[in-house]
């Protein structure tokens, strides 16, 4: 959570908004480095887009202060502004104009001069896919290219920091994949990523960190393998031995962070499984198997199922996610 | 300073909205059909007012400068219902428009201000509610073949429109950022529109019955009906027989208008009307620039409301320095009472077009009966410098009115007509002359009068016919033409000035779309009436 990069693209501090008496969001705290992917989950209603609209100037905080490059985001908001690139999570496209007028129209908004405009449209149809389209009016366009043409809208003055509101909802798999891809682009061109979503197997390919938002409350937050790490209670190990199974078992008792182990026949094939679940590092893990193979246990194989975001995901907000 | 421009939303290069404005809304079938069907109503009424006028002026004595008049106000009034129809249509949509269409986010999220969003909408609506009401004005032109109407009166209907399609444009607009929603925000527009425009008058209606009064005029400033009908009033008159013929019209009318001779206020209504929407305007569209905000909409900063009451303070100089130019029109004319008479005629701005005090040449009665020598009236005058006139005088007055059409302002340029009848009419009429005569009641001349005035035309080649009115003379139904190439010459009553000098309306009348008038101005000169000028509006057709 409290990563000490000297280079945050976006930081804020006690982050409150209250509508009436609802807190949409509470003392959020968040750094987000720059060049990072960062993904924002939790359940609808959590403060998600709240959180993305503040940070893009479109709602003020009730307190608190959003900081992007060094900067107080509240003293100079269109000067900031230009550094942003925001796409909301229900947007609209502007019906009679053709997709190349729609981004001249967004690039005419951002002061860029005819020449300059021409060749980023150019550059980003090419880069959302869509030069096929380029002459085509927007309201012809299927739901993921006007996601991706929404996308390429907030790119038009080339932001360092892009704020994307639940960019792969409402897309099938296909268009979904196209989405992460372009995501992954833009991480690799070095630009800072923030997402939001609650669908955490798309966040989990594509994040490089995270952070959990509950009822307006950050839960977690930070690079996703420390998180991981965080919340690991234990490790599930599969251990397929070919020797005796109490023997093992034995062995498996006298090393520290063991705790239940449950033994099952492998199915069509000799020997027994074991599952055991296991607190410790990597280290402890490696010193695990050593022990094994140092007092003779004929392993077949030593694997490790990684937990995943989803389960994380659960245990953080205690199951309360319906 | 260019801070300031820039948030204020005045900035060099095209507003990205008017680009994308004018791109969506004038593609495609849509603004063509509207255009179309703008244009096809506008046609439409006025060949019907065509149709109807010229059946009319089958069966009475109309004259082609009331005509020309009454269409031209049903224009102004046609063009004032399109305005007040498409304008809050246009505009009520376009702040909720894009928070429907969920864009409205996406606009705020870039550096384009709020002003200039808002500049945007305004100039990109206007100039289209603009091109549906410029597109009819060559239809207006319909209004030149029957003359009536000066360039100016044009102009300043034209201003009055503009100055309200604006108001209401901006009033769409405030309704639109307000609600947010652009079914609400174009009712509630709508409604506005209509309680500006009936409220006033039904107020002053009111105030009227209960009061048993005249009702003070200036209730009726807010009112676009009365405005462009205070704009429109030099050139027109109630007692226009044409808008006798529209009895609802003419009781709007006679409610509406605001007689300049009003005694509670110097000026005409529109001069209250125009500054009252720019300052409607102008609040409306300062708060709508608040509306727009998408943070804290309703919190007005101190700074704002400071700019704001300055640009309200300079609007109200302009508009005191304006009134303070042109008082000496009008207000001071009436403090030192000049002209503080019933007749609005002094304290009016000069009259529209055209030839004023110009001299006529007049064809010497050649040979002939001489007539009698007139005295010039010496008994003890009832106003200093007012003339008394007797019989022998109206009879050589109306003589030389008569000789002067039928022999010089007959219209046929050098060479005269010569018509073989002339009838001429036994009661006055004066809406036959310059429109800004005053109006006094009809007079049959006498016996003996008639005769003086046939005896003294007697060298004329041609027949003298009496006739009661206008009416009884046989038209060719068609073209209205009067039958037996005979021409109809019908006299105002005579108004005697200040100055000694006599002013007569006078009409001449051959067909449907050959007449003329004037108000012709004579004076004694060597023991003779003799025209020396016309004054005010001529017309022709």
């Amino acid at each position: 959570m409290s990563e000490a990069t000297p280079t945050m693209a976006i930081e804020t501090r006690n982050l409150t908004r209250q509508y009436g008496k609802l807190t949409a969001v509470q003392d959020l705290n968040l750094a987000i480095p720059k060049g990072s992917l960062f993904g924002l989950i939790g359940p609808n209603g959590a403060g998600k887009t709240t959180t993305l609209r503040m940070l893009a100037g479109l709602l003020e905080p009730t307190s608190g202060e959003i900081i992007l490059n060094g900067n107080p985001i509240q003293q100079n908001l269109t000067i900031l502004r230009r550094q942003i690139g925001y796409m909301p999570d229900f947007f609209g496209v502007y019906e009679d104009l053709l997709v190349w007028e729609y981004l001249d129209f967004f690039a005419r908004c951002y002061e860029l001069p005819a020449r300059r405009r021409k060749v980023i449209i150019d550059e980003l149809l090419d880069l959302v896919d869509l030069t096929e389209k380029r002459d085509a009016y927007v309201h012809t366009l299927s739901r993921g290219m006007r996601q991706r043409l929404c996308l390429a809208h907030a790119m038009v003055h080339d932001p360092q920091v892009l704020l994307l509101d639940e960019p792969a909802s409402g897309l099938d798999p296909r268009a979904r994949v196209e989405m992460r891809e372009l995501l992954r682009e833009l991480g690799a061109m070095g630009k800072t990523v923030v997402l939001s979503s609650h669908i955490l197997s798309e966040l989990a390919e594509l994040c490089d960190s995270i952070g959990i938002i509950e009822r307006g409350r950050l839960v977690a937050s930070g690079r996703l393998d420390l998180i991981r790490a965080q919340l690991q209670e234990g490790r599930r190990l599969h251990i397929h031995l070919l020797s005796d199974a109490a023997e093992a078992e034995a062995i498996l008792r006298n090393q520290p962070g063991v705790g239940r182990i449950e033994a099952d026949p492998v199915n069509g094939a000799s020997g027994v499984k074991l599952d055991v679940d296991f607190s410790g590092d990597e280290n402890a893990v490696a010193d695990l198997l050593a022990a094994l193979v140092s007092r003779g246990t004929r392993v077949v194989s030593f694997s490790e199922n990684r937990t995943g975001l989803e389960e994380v995901f659960l245990r953080l907000t205690k199951g309360e996610v319906a | 300073m260019k801070q300031w421009m820039a948030r204020s939303g005045f900035r060099l290069g095209v507003n990205p909205i008017i680009v994308k404005e004018l791109r969506s809304r004038m593609r495609g079938p849509r603004a063509f059909i509207t255009l179309t069907i703008v244009l096809l109503l506008t046609g439409g009424v006025l060949f019907g007012l065509l149709q109807l006028v010229l059946a009319t002026s089958r069966y009475t004595t109309v004259l082609s400068p009331q005509l020309g008049q009454g269409m031209f106000a049903a224009l102004a009034y046609l063009e004032l219902f399109m305005i007040c129809a498409i304008t809050p249509a246009v505009t009520a949509g376009a702040i909720s428009g894009e928070k429907e269409k969920q864009t409205y986010e996406m606009l705020m999220a870039t550096p384009l201000s709020p002003a200039r969003i808002l500049w945007g909408k305004l100039i990109s609506a206007m100039s289209y509610v603009l091109l549906l009401l410029f597109a009819a004005i060559p239809l207006a032109s319909i209004v030149f073949i029957f003359g009536g109407v000066a360039p100016r009166e044009m102009i300043k209907a034209l201003v009055v429109l503009l100055v309200i399609a604006i108001t209401v444009g901006i009033l769409g607009l405030f309704m639109s950022a307000l609600f947010g929603r652009t079914g609400w925000a174009t009712v509630a527009s709508y409604i506005t529109v209509v309680l500006m425009t009936a409220a006033p008058i039904f107020i002053a209606v009111l105030v009227g019955v209960l009061r048993q009064s005249e009702p003070p005029r200036w209730i009726l400033a807010p009112s676009p009906i009365s405005a462009l009908a205070a704009a429109l009033a030099p050139s027109l008159s109630q007692s226009d027989s044409f808008f006798q013929l529209f009895y609802v019209l003419s009781g709007i009318w006679n409610i509406g208008i605001s007689p300049i001779s009003q005694t509670e206020i110097p000026r005409p209504l529109y001069h209250y009307s125009l500054p009252f929407y720019g300052s409607l305007s102008l609040v409306l569209y300062l708060m709508t620039m608040r509306l727009v905000q998408p943070t804290r909409r309703f919190r007005i900063r101190a700074r704002e409301a400071l700019v704001g009451a300055a640009i309200l303070m300079v609007f109200c100089g302009l508009v005191a320095a304006a009134f303070l130019l042109t008082a000496g029109r009008y207000e001071w004319a009436r403090a030192n009472g000049l002209g503080f008479d019933p007749t609005p005629a002094p304290i009016m701005p000069p009259p529209v077009i055209a030839v004023e005090q110009q001299v006529v040449q007049i064809y010497p009665p050649p040979g002939g009966p001489t007539p009698t020598p007139l005295s010039r009236p010496t008994s003890t005058p009832a106003a200093p410098g007012e003339v008394t006139l007797n019989e022998e005088a109206r009879a050589q007055i109306y003589a030389a009115v008569a000789r002067q059409l039928y022999t010089v302002d007959h219209t046929f340029g050098d060479q005269p007509p010569n018509w073989p009848v002339i009838y001429l009419v036994q009661t006055t009429d004066d809406g036959v002359g310059d429109p800004n005569t005053p109006k006094e009641e009809p007079v049959t001349l006498d016996e003996a009068t008639m005769q003086s005035i046939s005896a003294a035309l007697a060298d004329l080649p041609a027949e003298i016919r009496w006739t009661a009115s206008s009416d009884e003379v046989a038209k060719d139904p068609q073209t209205g033409q009067v039958e037996g190439n005979g021409v109809i010459v019908t006299f105002g009553n005579l108004h005697a000035q200040k100055d000694g000098s006599v002013h007569v309306p006078a009409s001449l009348y051959f067909s449907g779309l050959g007449a003329a008038g004037k108000t012709y101005i004579l004076e004694f000169i060597d023991g003779q009436w003799t025209i020396t000028g016309t004054t005010g509006v001529e017309w022709t057709s």
